[in-house]
């Protein structure tokens, strides 16, 4: 028999030789998992034209850690392939993004999560066709969501450890262009002229956009659409078959008791119509005189005609008129465009290209009365003429 | 001199003041009013063209004081000049209820208009009527009728733009908007004919009749402006209810469409 001393002793050392091990085997992991991922200051790795590897980390947990971002210049168009290899731990997925664009995210294998945890990695390939010009491509980690510094700290994840390979390849489809032509009011309320009346003469207001520029605008007054294809060996007549919207906004004009609280908002619309009380109107005009017409001018090289205009349909009024030609050309070693034309003094005015602001104009900053509404009446107010590259 | 007396003078003398600034300052505009359409009046036909061109100043200034100076430009020899005219008297009556109603004056200049050699002129002419207050005179009718068989669509709508503000209309003239809106080529214009039906609240059965017709047009313009014109009407257009039910509960249409078609279900049933 075993004197009880003994045995207790015996049971402290098989807790303490087990811990031991235990916390051996931590290091070994968190040695592997960290030897590449050292705190590093952000790089710009810029590649023209070429595949790319490159050993990274992300600072999407560590303060000072600067992700890299890898520039692509292109001087024909082609398909690039991003793959993300991920170094160490579960739990660990990226989102790839190009120009901005979200084109794909590894997959989020959790659980396990962490480096003390065997598990399997995430990894993915994502393509996107690239049309001639310098493009950026970012990581994101997307394996951090959710969790605290503290998890992350205690786990040893951060900062991640990962490889991105870029391999170019022929483009498999036409480099497009959406081009966005859009006008909006950027207040909330707009005072109606004085033919704008219900009731014993009571003046309506008109609901405004109520928003600043920007590609996404959810409201707008109008906004036309439409995707061209520069390269004539792609597309003959560089209009992408079925792109081309024109789309009007909905007019909503309010009694005077809509503002009441100083803005017109959602507790305004009431669901009776026509009776000078709150939502007194609602009407879309009609876009019948919203046009847009691409002309192919080159071999690499498209012309854009978008013109026309919308009235307000519930008031006797002038239309916002607008009236560009904006050309593409996929020629030299970037994209390059031009806009030239005229549009009213109001609303707001914004064009882009693929998201990208090439003109904008602001009536200023309100509230806009009759006199700023005048700038609807013809003539054209503001001459557009501008030329830059496409990013 | 007391007190009293004092303060008596003291109040007199500024108020002359006050008048004698008041006068001088509506002597400076009126000075400012008549230089600017003493050089529309004596400019050579560019320098007109130009100064028409000046839409925003004519429309700040007070109709009233500047028409008898305006009128002569709606008959220039240069249809540029009669257009421009006609766009800054409906912009000065879109800025302004004094100048919406001073602008009565002008209706008869611009309805001779309506029949002038331009497009451009004869809607400018057609827009400018529309929005004299508080209602167009009814003795503009007859030409904003015939306008509505113009070769240009633009002229047509804005003619039914005209008529849409109209206290109200004769009967032949709800006849002709109403084969304007079964029969028109256009749909902006098809649109615009159901919303004068609409604006006007016309019940009787032939409006009602063409408006249910019109929902089913093959553009979404016409039909909503259909629906909308009925939903305008009320309880008269209680005929229009099962179809526009239909519009309401068709998933096809867009939601735009459909919450139209509710709107005018609630306001034909109060």
């Amino acid at each position: 028999m075993i004197p009880s001393t003994i045995r207790k002793s015996a049971g402290v050392l098989f807790v303490v030789l087990l811990a031991c091990a235990s916390a051996q085997a931590q290091r070994n992991n968190f040695d592997r998992a960290s030897a590449s991922r050292q705190v590093n200051p952000q790089s710009l790795i810029t590649i023209t034209d070429s595949d790319f590897t490159t050993p990274t980390s992300t600072s999407d947990c560590v303060t000072g850690q600067g992700d890299d971002v890898w520039q692509l210049i292109l001087t024909q168009p082609k398909d690039l392939t991003v793959t993300v290899l991920d170094c160490c731990c579960p739990g660990d997925y990226y989102e790839v993004r190009v120009d901005g664009k979200l084109i794909g995210t590894t997959p989020n294998l959790a659980p396990p999560w962490g480096c003390d945890f065997s598990g399997p990695v995430s990894s993915g390939s994502f393509t996107v066709t690239l049309c001639t010009g310098t493009h950026t491509i970012t990581i994101r980690d997307a394996g951090f969501d959710g969790h605290s510094q503290n998890e992350i700290a205690d786990q040893g994840m951060c900062p991640a450890g990962f490889t991105v390979m870029g391999t170019l390849s022929n483009p498999s489809k036409a480099c497009e262009f959406t081009i966005n032509v859009t006008t909006f009011i950027p207040t909330n309320s707009l005072t109606g002229p004085p033919q704008a009346r219900c009731g014993r003469g009571r003046q309506l207001v008109f609901k405004g956009d109520d928003r600043g520029f920007s590609p996404a605008g959810a409201s707008f007054r109008t906004r036309t659409r439409i995707t061209v294809i520069p390269e004539q060996s792609a597309d003959a007549d560089g209009l992408k078959a079925g792109s081309e919207q024109e789309l009007v906004g909905e007019t909503r004009s309010y009694a005077p008791d809509a503002l009441a609280n100083g803005v017109l908002d959602a507790a305004d619309d009431d669901a009776v119509l026509n009776d000078c009380h709150l939502l007194h109107e609602v009407a879309t005009a009609s876009n019948s005189n919203m046009h847009a017409a691409v002309t192919r001018t080159g071999e690499h090289q498209v012309s854009v005609h978008i013109f026309g205009g919308a009235g307000n349909p519930l008031v006797v009024s002038p239309e916002i008129n607008w009236d560009f030609t904006i050309t593409i050309d996929t020629s030299g070693t970037s994209a390059h465009w031009t806009i030239n034309g005229a549009h009213d003094g109001f609303p707001a005015y914004e064009v882009y290209i693929n998201d990208n602001p090439i003109h904008t104009y602001s009536p200023g900053p309100g509230p806009y009365g009759l006199f700023d509404i005048l700038k609807l009446f013809p003539p054209l107010d503001v001459n557009v003429n501008k030329s830059g590259d496409i990013p | 001199m007391n007190t009293k007396n004092s303060r008596w003078i003291f109040a007199t003398s500024l108020t002359c003041l006050f008048t004698l600034l008041l006068v001088g300052w509506a002597q400076t505009k009126q000075d400012e009013d008549s230089a600017l359409m003493k050089d529309l009046r004596q400019a050579d036909g560019g320098t007109r063209r130009d100064i028409s061109k000046s839409v925003d100043e004519i429309a700040q200034k007070d109709l009233k004081r500047i028409l008898p100076e305006l009128l002569p430009l709606l008959s220039d020899p240069d249809a540029e000049v009669r257009y421009y005219t006609a766009v800054a008297l409906a912009a000065s009556a879109y800025v302004s209820e004094a100048n919406a109603e001073a602008l009565h004056q002008a209706v008869p200049r611009l309805v001779s208009l309506l029949t002038d050699e331009d497009a451009r002129v004869r809607q400018a002419a057609a827009d400018a009527i529309a929005l004299v207050m508080p209602h167009p005179p009814n003795s503009a009718t007859p030409a904003l009728v015939n306008l509505l068989k113009d070769k240009h669509a633009e002229v047509r709508a804005a003619a039914l733009g005209a008529l849409g503000r109209m206290d109200k209309i004769p009967p032949d003239a709800v006849s002709a908007v109403v084969l304007t809106l079964k029969q028109d080529t256009d749909p902006d214009v098809r649109g615009k004919a159901a919303d004068v039906l609409g604006a006007l609240r016309i019940a009787d059965a032939t409006a009602i009749s063409a408006l249910i017709d019109a929902l089913g047009d093959r553009e979404e313009f016409v039909r909503s402006q259909a629906v909308r014109a009925l939903g305008s009407i009320g309880a008269p257009a209680s005929s229009a209810v099962p179809r526009i039910k239909q519009i309401a509960a068709d998933s096809k249409e867009s939601p735009t469409l459909r919450s139209y078609a509710a709107y005018a279900l609630r306001s034909i049933d109060q």
